[in-house]
């Protein structure tokens, strides 16, 4: 994992320039992809990994994602913004794949009965958080609702405004806020459980 | 961004990509866009003459297996 936040993996891109990369795009350059997918992809695998809580998923719906972008270049609306445009391709995937797991998931519900262990795993990040701080952010976040996960992702990590998130999840902006509003409230309150639980544990241990 | 939640959760780490898979990902994308850019870049071709050809080759044929049915019944 890398430090520091959004601000450090991401290339601000002003509306001119990302018109011109999609127009750039639509003639199937390359050096314009280059330019997109160097600003994006950590953004990208960043939210996949976070939803999906597993490497090897986030990065096969990352290659997806970008296969479809230059699968379609060539169909962008000259206005298209691309960012937008790539969370809501790589959200949708993660819909499609949570879908397919259910059916997985249900035909094997019998068997996995007879597992005599937890199946449940810790998150990517969380293994390698640097702090406990860092560690209840993660573990409260992924504890969240998918509903809820996604616009704090969005909005909190990736960065986008709420407009272009709430085209990502194919809500209107109001809702989006009041969506971003629950969440933010299911977050707190999951962090504030996480300090009591710790606060109790320490309580224990010491004399 | 003003509220400190928000805030908190910019300031997780991001992931880090397999720079391998990350480049594997990046020639596969730079093979399809060359892949469209060659197609859209060839001369139209004369599948629009085709139709044409197809539509009357079927209307002789079906004429004549009319003409055949008519003959077997006697009426022509």
């Amino acid at each position: 994992m890398s430090r520091g936040g959004v601000s450090c993996v991401t290339t601000p891109m002003d509306p001119e320039t990302e018109l011109a990369l999609v127009e750039r795009l639509r003639v199937g350059d390359e050096a314009a992809f280059d330019t997109v997918y160097d600003a994006l992809n950590i953004r990208l695998f960043t939210f996949l990994l976070r939803l999906t809580r597993r490497h090897d998923v986030a990065e096969d719906l990352l290659e997806e994602t970008w296969l479809r972008l230059v699968k379609h270049a060539h169909r962008l609306q000259p206005d298209t913004r691309l960012g937008a445009w790539l969370f809501t391709v790589a959200r949708n995937l993660h819909v499609s794949y949570i879908r397919s797991r259910l059916i997985e998931d249900s035909a094997a519900a019998g068997l996995m009965t007879l597992w005599p262990f937890s199946v449940e795993r810790s998150s990517p990040f969380e293994a390698t958080a640097a702090n406990e701080l860092e560690r209840r952010i993660e573990r409260a976040l992924a504890a969240l609702p998918p509903a809820s996960r996604e616009v704090l992702l969005l909005v909190g990590v990736a960065g986008l405004d709420h407009s272009d998130a709430a085209d990502v999840c194919g809500i209107t902006p109001v809702a989006l806020r009041q969506r971003l509003r629950r969440a933010r409230t299911m977050l707190a309150r999951a962090l504030e459980a996480e300090t009591r639980a710790v606060k109790s544990l320490l309580g224990e241990v010491t004399p | 961004m003003n509220d400190p939640l928000l805030h908190l959760l910019d300031g997780l780490p991001s992931a880090r990509l397999d720079p391998d898979r990350a480049n594997r990902i990046r020639t596969r994308c730079h093979a399809a866009l060359v892949q469209h850019r060659n197609l859209a870049s060839r001369p139209a071709r004369t599948v629009g003459r085709w139709p044409p050809i197809a539509v009357g080759l079927g209307g002789l044929y079906l004429t004549e297996v009319l003409r055949q049915v008519l003959a077997l019944y006697g009426i022509v």
